[in-house]
């Protein structure tokens, strides 16, 4: 069994599934959606993220790096070649005022299912449990089913958050391991759904049907987002209202607050700038009630 | 007659603006004030003991207020001579006519030298904080409502009497009788002056023949309906905390106590859920006016005889006027089973999510297993009351001053600078030696531990001198006439008249403590990354020049509060060996001491005296709050944050040990954040938590409402063991609320 390749692990989540939650962010996503508010799931290698604002400017990073990819500029300024780093983040140990952070580590089934039960009390006490999401888990299909086997087999509530872009077969896989699926659906249109996240959705409608087909627990999560995918939302009320297992669709707000991390990554921001109004959301919230979908809060 | 709350709310601050009848008495406070201290002086050249005089003084001032029946208020009665806190603060006088009694007995006191070394310096250094204290007193409810003002003294009566014919009347018991029983006296009279007033009145508003019936009943009987029980609290309240000047740390279990009149009252067509609703908001308005600062506590909930849950209808009733009048005054804590019901939990979780945050869960259970350990009987353990902020104690047996609060952090410095407060040089600890003879992290561990029981035998002295002497101070006759062991053995309540009399300790900011320590630990003596003489240096210099440790010491995640077992167990050590010290130590009253583990505002009062300490907080930051981690030291979110808390044995910190919370309101939005508190607080408890109490805030509204007060007059924060409005705050207040919120986005 190989390691996980993940960035973060939330605990108290509480918008991912039921209950209270830990939820953990796997690196690397097949989607290049426009308003990703996690730049640093995009890809699966390590990455070196730099927080400007937190840095006293001390020099330390500059003199432990094996590389030499920090160094200071005639302005007294840091500066960080991207090139040469291999985020081997010896410097992130060295910096002290915490400026700098390492997107990305290795870890085995085992060291995670410990962390995960950290907060076993608290899933027992509000239904909760543990949430996949990213990027994309999906991507790390084997680790993923491994791990969630580990779960069940604890007692402990799964939920699979995916774009459903990946392959039937990835599917069948944690099918017998997951409680409940967290789905996104993005766009029905495919040319809507390319310009939005450069990749088609016959797949992923037709995995979402799948999925419904073999009579899981499906939850939809739609970001919402201005501009791009607001057309859309009578579309897919119209696909949800023809499947069986979908228990409530989730309508999420798009907001721009990821900018830090697009800057802190040298990436370049897409993220559109406006958000939606309340009155935006509660049409597409009853546009979807209109068509018999339970709208979660 | 009903619904005109939100209408006449306006109307309603008679304490503020009073219209006392004509022909009752003294209208102005000054002049009853002075009054009754010429007729003190008198008593006193007389000879008298305290005693005596503070009954007479009560007595006077019963007899000589003037008073007032407000009829478009359901408990619109007042007498002059004392003050709302809004009011004393804009005249700059004392709010009760009798603190000057208080006052001058306890200036008039020789202290000892023994007393006098022990207090010398402790508030100067930020090492504690002492007063003599009479604020956290529960009357017997059960005897207040259930014998009402002439049951009491006929109680009172009775065993005075049995004490004459037995033989066992004492000059001493004789004082504590007459004192009572002329306290009472006076009471009974005075009511008898309300009825009158009221009857005046009786045509000038509906609900005044109801309010005259009242009057008439709790004048002479105990009450027959909620709105009797309602008025004779109220009266009971007022006459105790303004009159006898002894506080009233809650005032009863009146949704359990009040449902079988409520109940009658319904069955008989008196009343509607609606009417009760409304004159609860009646009832709560009075202790918003009133304005106590540390808010007037109530608490719902509890166990009935079968083991099952007392929540009631008139618990929701009470939530619902609560929510409705957006107040933070009086406060409410809600005791917690198992069997509590989910929905009421949550009706008051989605409140505090609203902003009305007034309110703490205590753990019921806990607190059982606490009473069984303090050997109260299981009859006493089903009924505890829910007392002061956010603690518990035994239903009408129990008188608890709390005179003492050492601040473990302070410890860390005296191990530094040997005894030393380097600020003032005043020498408040032991002699621990040059850090430098320090060689193992044990040595210097051991060295904390000896400053800070200097520190607790410091404070010894000085709880016992005041123990001794509760009785000179502020006899308490009218507390006492309720607490039947002290009527029966015919002591003062505060002199050990009653089963248990037992005194608190405070010792506060543990987070700090052990963080500091844990770096010493790791940074001097396992990494050796700095001498323990640098450390020292560091901290003498509060950081300049030593920046880059400060902030390596300061970010290092190894802190209490985020589920790191070393960290945590060092935490847990400490607690438990300051503990079984203080808990071990007997009283000068025959009980024992017992420890709460708050430190309230003291984290800011103690803030500027205490250097820095290695934990990389520079003098002048906040020292950790109550049970709750350091500010900004929480970093595995809430869910570490409660495991850390709950790995403390609550049972050792009997007498409260709250946990602070702050959450952001996009993590407990809609059904599944709301969920998601019920979660938190029913894991608390079942991992044994005490008191749990918090803030759903985002940074961004409280800095706009800092930037624009009139924006935002309604909201709260839960500050320790209350709520207060966050535009009325001090800014260093409102400043820690702001960064606490800042955690919780990660800034």
């Amino acid at each position: 069994m190989g390691n996980g390749n993940i960035f973060d692990v939330k605990h108290f989540a509480v918008h991912d599934g039921p209950g209270i939650r830990t939820t953990v962010f796997f690196k690397g996503c097949p989607l290049r959606c426009i308003w990703c508010h996690n730049p640093e799931s995009i890809s699966m290698e390590k990455q070196l993220g730099f927080l400007s604002h937190k840095c006293v400017r001390c020099g330390k990073c500059v003199t432990v790096c094996p590389q030499g990819a920090h160094y200071i500029d005639e302005k007294g300024q840091h500066k960080f070649d991207r090139n040469k780093c291999v985020a081997c983040g010896t410097c992130v140990s060295a910096c002290y005022a915490k400026a700098l952070t390492l997107y990305g580590k290795q870890v085995e089934v085992a060291e995670l299912v410990d962390e995960l039960l950290e907060d076993k009390d608290f899933y027992d006490s509000s239904n909760g449990g543990v949430t996949l999401s990213g990027g994309e888990c999906l991507m790390q299909a084997e680790f993923c089913t491994e791990l969630l086997h580990c779960l069940k087999e604890q007692g402990i509530h799964t939920a699979v958050d995916t774009c459903g872009f990946v392959p039937r077969e990835t599917l069948d896989k944690v099918i017998p391991f997951t409680d409940v699926f967290l789905y996104d659906m993005k766009a029905v249109d495919e040319e809507v759904h390319l310009t939005c996240t450069a990749r088609p959705n016959g797949v992923i409608l037709e995995n979402l049907r799948y999925l419904d087909e073999k009579g899981c627990k499906i939850e939809i999560r739609i970001p919402f987002v201005p501009g791009w995918n607001h057309g859309q939302i009578e579309k897919m009320a119209e696909i949800l209202h023809g499947l069986t297992n979908v228990v409530g669709v989730r309508v999420l707000p798009y907001h721009n607050y990821a900018g830090t991390k697009y800057r802190s990554l040298d990436m370049q921001d897409t993220l559109p700038e406006q958000i939606p109004t309340d009155e935006e959301l509660k049409q597409a919230k009853d546009i979807l009630r209109e068509y018999g979908m339970t709208v979660l809060d | 007659m009903w619904n005109r709350f939100d209408k006449e709310r306006h109307l309603l601050n008679l304490y503020d603006n009073p219209n006392f009848e004509p022909g009752t008495g003294m209208m102005d406070r000054n002049e009853i004030v002075r009054g009754v201290q010429k007729y003190v002086e008198n008593l006193e050249s007389q000879g008298y003991s305290h005693t005596i005089i503070k009954a007479r003084a009560v007595e006077y001032l019963l007899q000589n207020a003037a008073i007032e029946v407000n009829p478009i208020d359901w408990f619109g009665f007042n007498f002059s001579g004392w003050l709302t806190v809004k009011k004393r603060k804009e005249l700059g006088v004392t709010q009760w006519p009798l603190t000057f009694l208080s006052e001058k007995w306890l200036n008039d006191l020789p202290t000892t030298s023994e007393f006098d070394a022990a207090a010398a310096n402790i508030a100067e250094t930020g090492a504690g904080l002492f007063w003599c204290d009479y604020d956290h007193s529960v009357p017997n409810w059960d005897a207040v409502i259930g014998l009402g003002f002439q049951g009491i003294l006929d109680r009172a009566r009775y065993y005075h009497n049995m004490h004459k014919e037995n033989g066992t009347i004492t000059p001493a018991k004789e004082e504590y009788y007459q004192a009572v029983e002329m306290v009472y006296e006076a009471i009974l009279t005075f009511m008898q002056r309300f009825v009158e007033v009221a009857r005046k009145h009786v045509d000038e508003d509906p609900k005044m023949p109801i309010v005259v019936e009242c009057l008439e009943t709790i004048a002479t009987d105990t009450p027959k309906t909620l709105y009797q029980y309602l008025t004779l609290t109220y009266f009971y309240h007022l006459l105790q905390e303004m009159v006898d000047n002894i506080q009233v740390r809650t005032l009863g279990n009146l949704d359990v106590d009040g449902y079988p009149y409520y109940k009658a009252d319904v069955e008989a067509g008196r009343m509607t859920r609606e009417h009760a609703e409304e004159l609860f908001r009646y009832f709560f308005e009075k202790y918003t006016l009133q304005g106590h600062r540390f808010s007037q506590p109530l608490y719902f909930g509890g166990m009935d005889e079968n083991g099952d849950s007392a929540i009631n209808e008139l618990s929701y009733t009470m939530l619902d006027a609560y929510d409705k009048s957006v107040i933070v005054n009086p406060k409410l804590f809600i005791k917690v089973m198992p069997n509590t019901p989910d929905a009421f939990l949550k009706k008051a979780l989605d409140m505090i999510r609203r902003g009305r945050n007034c309110i703490v869960f205590i753990n019921e259970e806990l607190g059982q297993k606490i009473s069984r350990k303090l050997g109260r009987t299981e009859e006493e353990t089903r009924r505890l009351v829910g007392t002061g902020c956010n603690n518990f104690a035994s239903r009408g047996k129990e008188t608890v001053p709390e005179h003492m609060y050492v601040n473990l952090a302070k410890g860390v410095e005296l191990a530094f600078f040997d005894g030393v407060d380097p600020k003032t040089g005043a020498e408040i600890g032991c002699k621990t030696g040059d850090v430098s003879n320090f060689k193992t992290f044990e040595d210097f561990k051991k060295a904390y531990i000896a400053q800070t029981e200097c520190l607790i035998q410091k404070a010894f002295v000085i709880s016992d001198f005041y123990d001794s002497h509760l009785l000179d101070i502020n006899p308490a006759p009218m507390y006492s006439g309720t607490m039947e062991d002290s009527v029966k053995c015919g002591r003062d309540a505060y002199h050990n008249g009653v089963k248990y009399n037992n005194t608190v300790m405070f010792l506060s900011c543990h987070a700090t403590a052990a963080d500091s320590l844990m770096m010493v630990k790791k940074y001097v003596y396992d990494l050796k990354q700095v001498t323990i003489e640098e450390m020292r240096d560091a901290l003498l210099a509060n950081w300049v020049g030593y920046e880059e440790l400060q902030q390596t010491l300061w970010n290092d995640p190894e802190k209490f509060g985020n589920d790191i077992d070393s960290v945590d167990n060092l935490t847990v050590e400490l607690l438990n060996h300051f503990t079984s010290i203080v808990t071990s130590r007997k009283n000068v009253r025959g009980g024992h001491f017992v420890v709460n583990g708050e430190s309230i505002i003291y984290s800011h009062t103690w803030a500027d005296k205490c250097g820095a300490t290695p934990d990389g907080r520079a003098r002048g930051e906040l020292l950790s709050k109550n049970m709750s981690a350091s500010i900004g030291q929480d970093r595995r979110g809430i869910t570490a944050h409660i495991k850390s808390v709950t790995k403390i044995d609550a049972t050792n910190l009997a007498y409260g040990c709250p946990f602070d919370y702050m959450l952001h309101p996009s993590a407990v939005k809609g059904e599944n954040g709301l969920n998601a508190m019920l979660g938190l607080l029913r894991t608390f408890m079942k991992r044994g938590g005490y008191g749990y109490q918090g803030n759903v805030q985002d940074a961004e509204t409280l800095k706009d409402a800092k930037a624009n007060p009139e924006k935002y007059p309604n909201l709260q924060v839960r500050v320790s063991g209350w709520s207060w409005f966050f535009t009325q705050m001090e800014e260093n207040f409102q400043d820690e609320f702001i960064r606490r919120a800042e955690m919780e986005i990660g800034i």
